[in-house]
């Protein structure tokens, strides 16, 4: 039976004069008001008189208040209406008690509505008047929505102070309930009561414990001043942090709160930067160093340490501002040792970058402990960081180019380094030496090695000197090892590092030969990165393998991504690289020649040397070629053969013969061709051997010759051509453009070479062949 | 079975989550809020997402139901139920024994249809019953007391309050300050009223804390402060003033403290460490000076080892980060346990923060940065990298923290062998901080020490157990299985580590502990021929670890696939060393992971990969320069020279005898 239902039953059975008490009651917006109006319509209707009153908080000092509002004497049949018994003073209570008791004996239906939970209800002389109901409604808990949250912070409002603080204290903490009572500073009990009477109000499940809805959260939350919040919210972070909490969430809600909170907040910050770096989220890391930074407004060491903590955890995500930390940093530190450490933290390829003011900084610390002469073991290996660092940055300069040599001397150093800091120098040192061809790429490829075996193959490799290894390693064609290195580098990577790691898969694969799976990850990175900007070394690789394979697209994109930063030196050079490249595919001969000939100015100037990694000449003899200027392309191809061979890569030798090959007739061109497949035999490179065996083949047009070069392998010259280039990795449709034959043909080709070496397919290719 | 409301739902959940059934009767007097309990309890079954079912009426055939579990099927004014209905739930009450049906009946008291039905079950041998719960509205006792406070006389009311705090009789009598007379007739009262028990005289179920409700929270706080006072007076036992005191506010005196601080280890020694650490919280709210603070921090953070480590931890840096006077030994402690727990960054941290500290003394000074160096180097953070700058340990150091830290970190170079025995042995004579002792202990246990290093081991666990320094004792024991291996000792290796995890439950061993754990029983069980079991230890033990502890993982799966495939363990030791490499450790008595690879080439068939790892174990042990570690490489090393190449079996019947 409804409410309704109940009273209109008990004013039927008034009549003959057995009046009866209906108690509505239930939690806040339950329509018990509604209730009573319909009440009061159906008895008027039905010619009962109404008297109604109401409890008001603010009114249950005044005695007999209540009952004062039903006025007249009661004679007839009639409906007493009281609304918010719970408010009602004391003497009315009484009064009303006591008509109850007599009501059997009257016409006279009472309806009294209880509001369950609030002031009030509990107390002994409502739970006296509520005894005495003949029927007792309880109404369910309404549904809440928005309209509800007027009433509702009246409600709130009026609640005692212990209620409130309970309330105040669940609203702040969100999900970590069990700390209610520390934070509302209320006993068990007091805390339980509360929250037991906000459950019959209807607003909270007592159990669990939680609002039942997020309107009743926002509603406590509108009663509090902004001032008693930040002060809850303030005692929440701290209350979290000494029960144990996950540092992460103690964090995040130190990020809400905007004045300083004392040493124990810089200590949580950090540990959650911390632990954020370790899971890969290097972002989330730096907002917690940067609120930690507001701890620490002062210049001085305590900040610095969070500026250099905080360019650590951006070095992935924003080097110009790591290295804009880090040099604020060094600049509040008073000795030399902690500048040292700070500059030992810059990204080598970041510095490069860096505005000429951080790199004088650098150099300033170097000449500092220069000074400082001489060094304990710890100032000694920070010596050999900064001078990586600062050897690497003048490499990679303009005008430091006759410094840099001096550094690097006639030929590498005879003691092996014992210590990490002494190898990452030696690894820039290696990679300057490389850059300009200042040393043998035998020599060169020897130390590096070792240099990697040595190297924990770890994914933050990249932030450090040990990464110009790998270019150093490709320039030397000494690519086994550096492969599977990074192979394990990659495993932990965060996705920050793994757009590294990547460029420099792809630059090993390319000088493997496996050009096509270089293209495919460049484009991959290129994908991934979308609108971030990338490294520079990541767009120098990127942009040697646009270069190398032709790739229109690649090369396009590369240079809308490159145009802007030109004022980097390794990107002009790059730029201008890509440039030529477009020249030559858009067939604007004088063009390309103009940017390849700046590329190799500019590159010449600043003493890059290297044929491998600069092969403007190469590029520059063939555009030249086809513009019919032979003598003039010859002369730019000897001098790429002639610094190839100064250098000694195999690689880099091979091809500069073939290319000499292709502008030389007859037997000269057939023999330089022969010379090149001798050296490109011993090179890691499958895929200029490829195209050496093939050219050769091609010119002597004699099967025999071709034959004889290849050993007693069963297959033709067209099967052999066609494996060479499936085992660099070519797929049918590159192999079917470089034969200048349909797709089919090459299919046929390889399945015809598969059945005589008696293989399964392409895997089996360079162990049947080599 | 009785329960209360919060029960019944934790049960609800728990007998539909398991798929048995269950039936709960809430049962009171008109009035007494059974439909608001049973609304409440639907309420909360809706939102989690259960099925909900309200009846009268029941379907024609109720067992529909047994295929549409989980649900609840609730059932208000069940002592209306007709006799068809009865018939009904008869039919379904007996078959929900093993499906997740839950029924929730709300009847109006004794003598209900739905308790015959249940009676008629249990008696009915040819079908289980389903386990039945018995609620009574919650508000009842609250309702009770509250309309009975309303009638008590004030003496009356005044006494059941003191008993409602003290929870006892004779104490509540002198807080509510009667006469004897007086309170035993108000006594009588409360009895009669069903208010106290009747044989022993305390309060039933509920009326605590409904009389407790009943006050202000001012007048409950003034009360408990009366009756610890009382208590105080009246030299309660640490026990009993320990609850008195959890719940009132602050004392002001020393006594309180020290109580709360004597009953926490009380609790803790009894493993009862949550509720020590409850105490402790407590005590922290009583005034001291900074240096009493900061022991009760750190007797805290031991009891939260166990299920608050991240708390325990923070503790420890906040003793870390006070400034006030006679600090110099808490902090140092802290320091050495947090340290000794492998919380490498947050240590790291600390001690920074500790060192920055101006008027530090000399000793104090000294010791944390040693201990700062230890923790810098076990994590395989770089030397030189730090800001702030840490000064580096001196080169001959006289501090006994130095001397343990330096002669380890040299010993983990592998260089300057007799140079590290020194100054191991010198660390070990102070029994200062735990950390480098045991770290000297690591030295002369790879120098072959063992003696020495078993004596260091035993004052450790003096010192430790007496400091409550739980993870240095567990480090340890094993630090004793392990040398206790290496001399051949295998029973009482083994026992020593059954004995580490007694000393420290395994849910909070460190990293490194946990993988050296493994690596020693590895080896015990291979020794003992059970291949089996060490595979199932190795597949027990977490594999998401770095550093050091995933060195030591690599080569307890290297010794067990030493036993079947010799060429893959080889591959393993290798990826071991690379780690340990990566962390500095070149060491070969670390771990002699280059003569097991051998071992494992060599049975492979390698015989020249194996010959040059073994050379380069020589060169090590050669440059390590410790007599005894040469001699064990090279009789190692000819037991691998002496085996047959490319025989894998020869491999298995090495292992089974201890290695020596």
């Amino acid at each position: 039976m409804t409410g309704l239902d109940v009273i209109a039953t008990a004013l039927r059975l008034a009549k003959p004069g057995a009046g009866s008490l209906v108690v509505l009651r239930g939690p806040l917006g339950c329509g018990r008001s509604k209730t009573l109006k319909d009440a009061r319509k159906l008895a008027e209707s039905t010619g009962v008189r109404v008297l109604r009153a109401a409890g008001a908080r603010q009114e249950r000092d005044f005695p007999f208040g209540v009952l004062h509002q039903l006025g007249e004497e009661l004679d007839g049949p009639a409906l007493i209406t009281v609304d918010d018994l719970q408010w009602a003073d004391e003497e009315s209570l009484r009064a009303l008690a006591s008509l109850a008791e007599r009501l059997d004996r009257l016409p006279v239906v009472m309806v009294v509505c209880v509001r369950d939970g609030d002031v009030g209800s509990d107390s002994p002389l409502v739970q006296q008047v509520v005894r005495r109901a003949a029927q007792v409604v309880t109404l369910p808990r309404p549904v809440l929505t928005e309209d509800s949250r007027r009433k509702l912070v009246t409600c709130l409002r009026a609640q005692p102070a212990q209620v409130r603080s309970v309330l105040d204290a669940m609203a702040v903490l969100g999900d970590d309930l069990e700390l209610i009572m520390p934070l509302a500073e209320v006993d068990e009990i007091g805390c339980t009561t509360a929250l037991r009477a906000m459950d019959r109000l209807g607003l909270v499940d007592h159990l669990a414990p939680r609002f039942v809805h997020p309107i009743v959260r926002e509603a406590v939350e509108e009663t509090m001043t902004p001032a008693h919040r930040v002060r809850l919210q303030t005692r929440a972070a701290r209350l979290l942090h000494d029960a144990g909490k996950p540092v992460e969430i103690v964090a995040g809600r130190l990020l809400a709160i905007t004045f300083a909170q004392g040493p124990w907040a810089v200590e949580v910050l950090r540990t959650a930067a911390e632990s954020a770096m370790e899971r890969g989220a290097p972002h989330v890391a730096v907002e917690h160093l940067r609120r930690a930074l507001l701890e620490q407004p002062q210049a001085g060491s305590r900040r610095a340490t969070l500026l250099a903590e905080l360019a650590t955890a951006e070095r992935g995500v924003d080097r110009a501002a790591a290295a804009t930390h880090l040099s604020v940093a060094a600049r509040m530190v008073t000795t030399t040792r902690e500048r040292a450490a700070i500059a030992a933290r810059f990204v080598p390829g970041a510095l490069a970058e860096a505005p000429p003011a951080v790199r004088e900084l650098v150099g300033g610390i170097e000449d500092e402990l220069r000074v400082a002469r001489p060094h304990d073991d710890l100032l000694g290996e920070l010596a050999l960081r900064v001078e990586a660092r600062s050897h690497h940055a003048e490499c990679l300069a303009p005008g430091r180019f006759a410094r840099c040599a001096d550094r690097l001397g006639e030929r590498p150093d005879r003691t092996y380094p014992a210590t990490s800091a002494g190898r990452e120098l030696m690894a820039v040192r290696l990679h300057c030496a490389t850059i300009a061809s200042a040393w043998r790429a035998g020599e060169v490829a020897v130390i590096a090695e070792r240099l990697l075996s040595h190297a924990p193959a770890r994914p933050d490799h990249v932030h450090t000197p040990i990464a110009t290894l790998v270019t150093t390693l490709c320039a030397a064609g000494s690519v086994d090892a550096v492969s599977a290195w990074l192979l394990r580098a990659l495993e932990h990577a965060a996705s920050t590092e793994q757009v590294f790691i990547e460029a420099e898969q792809a630059l090993v694969l390319l000088h493997s030969g496996r050009i096509a799976e270089a293209r495919t990850i460049a484009e991959n990175v290129l994908a991934t990165a979308g609108t971030r900007r990338l490294a520079s070394e990541v767009l120098v690789t990127l942009a040697s393998i646009a270069c190398e394979t032709r790739d229109d697209n690649l090369v396009s994109r590369l240079m809308r991504l490159i145009k802007e930063e030109t004022h980097h030196p390794a990107l002009s050079v790059t730029y201008q690289m890509l440039c030529g490249a477009a020249g030559v595919a858009a067939e604007d001969l004088p063009a390309a020649l103009a940017y390849l000939r700046d590329a190799g100015s500019q590159a010449q100037e600043l003493g890059w040397r290297n044929p491998v990694l600069y092969p403007w000449r190469a590029e520059a003899a063939g555009v030249l070629w086809r513009m019919g200027d032979l003598a003039a392309a010859r002369e730019l191809a000897w001098e790429q053969h002639a610094l190839a061979v100064q250098w000694g890569a195999a690689a880099g030798v091979g091809k500069a013969l073939c290319h000499l090959a292709s502008m030389t007739e007859g037997t000269a061109g057939v023999a330089l061709l022969r010379q090149a497949v001798d050296v490109l035999e011993g090179s890691a490179n499958r895929f200029e051997l490829a195209r050496a065996v093939e050219q050769l083949g091609q010119r002597t047009a004699d099967r025999q010759v071709a034959r004889a070069e290849q050993g007693d392998c069963p297959l033709t010259t067209a099967q052999r051509r066609a494996a060479e280039l499936a085992m660099a990795g070519r797929s049918n449709q590159e192999i079917a453009d470089v034969m200048r034959v349909s797709v089919r043909v090459v299919e046929k080709h390889l399945t015809n070479a598969y059945r005589k070496l008696g293989v399964q397919g392409r895997g089996g290719l360079s162990a049947a062949l080599s | 079975m009785k329960v209360s409301e919060e029960q019944l739902v934790v049960e609800l959940t728990e007998s539909l989550r398991r798929g048995r059934g269950a039936v709960f009767e809430v049962t009171g007097p008109p009035g007494s809020g059974r439909t608001t309990l049973v609304s409440r309890i639907a309420d909360h079954v809706t939102r989690q997402g259960i099925r909900l079912i309200a009846a009268p009426p029941l379907p024609a055939d109720p067992r529909a139901f047994l295929e549409a579990g989980p649900l609840v099927l609730v059932l208000d004014d069940a002592q209306w139920l007709d006799e068809s209905s009865v018939g009904r739930l008869r039919a379904l009450l007996r078959r929900i024994h093993r499906v997740p049906v839950a029924v929730v009946l709300a009847t109006a008291g004794l003598g209900t249809a739905a308790e015959d039905v249940f009676a008629e079950l249990a008696e009915d041998g040819s079908v289980t019953a389903p386990p039945w719960y018995v609620v009574h509205p919650h508000q009842s006792t609250v309702d009770l007391v509250a309309r009975t406070l309303h009638v008590l006389s004030e003496h009356d009311i005044v006494l059941l309050r003191a008993v409602a705090v003290c929870g006892e009789w004779s104490l509540a009598r002198e807080l509510a300050d009667l006469n004897r007379v007086l309170a035993d007739e108000a006594m009588t009262r409360l009895r009669d009223l069903g208010l106290v028990t009747t044989d022993e005289p305390t309060l039933t179920d509920g009326v605590a804390q409904a009389v407790l409700a009943a006050m202000s929270a001012g007048e409950r706080n003034e009360l408990r402060s009366k009756a610890v006072a009382l208590g105080h007076r009246a030299v309660l036992g640490f026990e009993q003033m320990s609850a008195l005191l959890l719940e009132a506010p602050p004392v002001g005196r020393p006594w309180a403290r020290q109580a709360l601080q004597r009953e926490a280890r009380v609790l803790a020694a009894a493993g009862r460490t949550a509720e020590a650490a409850r105490l402790l919280v407590r005590a922290l709210n009583e005034p001291a000076i900074e240096a009493t603070r900061a022991q009760l921090l750190i007797q805290l953070s031991q009891c939260e080892l166990d299920h608050a480590p991240e708390a325990g931890d923070r503790r420890l840096v906040r003793v870390l980060h006070m400034t006030g006077p006679a600090m110099s030994g808490p902090r140092l402690r802290a320091a050495d346990m947090l340290a000794c727990r492998a919380r490498f960054g947050v240590a790291r941290r600390a001690i920074e923060t500790a060192l920055a500290h101006p008027d530090l003394p000399e000793s104090e000074q000294e010791a944390l940065t040693g201990l700062y160096w230890y923790v810098v180097t076990v994590a395989g953070e770089p030397d030189d990298l730090g800001v702030p700058a840490v000064p580096p340990l001196p080169d001959s150091p006289t501090n006994p923290v130095c001397q343990g830290i330096a002669a380890w970190r040299l010993a983990r170079g592998g260089s300057g062998g007799a140079a590290a025995v020194a100054l191991a042995t010198g660390a070990l004579a102070g029994r200062g901080p735990l950390t480098p002792r045991l770290a000297a202990i690591d030295v002369l246990s790879w120098a072959a020490e063992y003696e020495t290093a078993l004596a260091g081991i035993d004052a450790v666990l003096v010192d430790g157990r007496r400091h409550g320094a739980r993870v240095a004792v567990a480090e340890a024991v094993l630090r004793r299985g392990s040398v206790r291996v290496r001399q051949a000792r295998v029973v009482e290796a083994a026992e020593d580590l059954a004995a580490v995890e007694a000393e420290l439950p395994r849910g909070c061993w460190p990293a490194l502990l946990s993988a050296r754990h493994l690596v020693l029983e590895v080896v015990l069980l291979l020794a003992a021929g059970l291949v089996e079991a060490a595979r199932e230890a190795l597949a027990r033990e977490a594999a998401d670890v770095d550093g050091l502890a995933h060195a030591w993982r690599l080569f307890a799966h290297g010794l067990v696939a030493l036993v079947t495939e010799p060429a893959t363990a080889a591959g393993i030791f290798l990826e071991c060393g690379i780690c340990l490499r990566d962390m500095g450790v070149v060491n070969p008595a670390v771990l002699p992971w280059r003569l097991l690879a051998a071992l494992g080439w060599r049975a492979a068939g390698e015989v020249a990969r194996a010959d040059a790892l073994i050379a380069e174990a020589h060169d090590l042990a050669g440059r390590w320069g410790v007599p005894g570690v040469l001699r064990e490489t090279r009789q190692l090393a000819d037991v691998v020279h002496g085996m047959p190449p490319g025989d894998p079996e020869a491999v298995r019947r090495l292992l089974e005898l201890p290695r020596g």
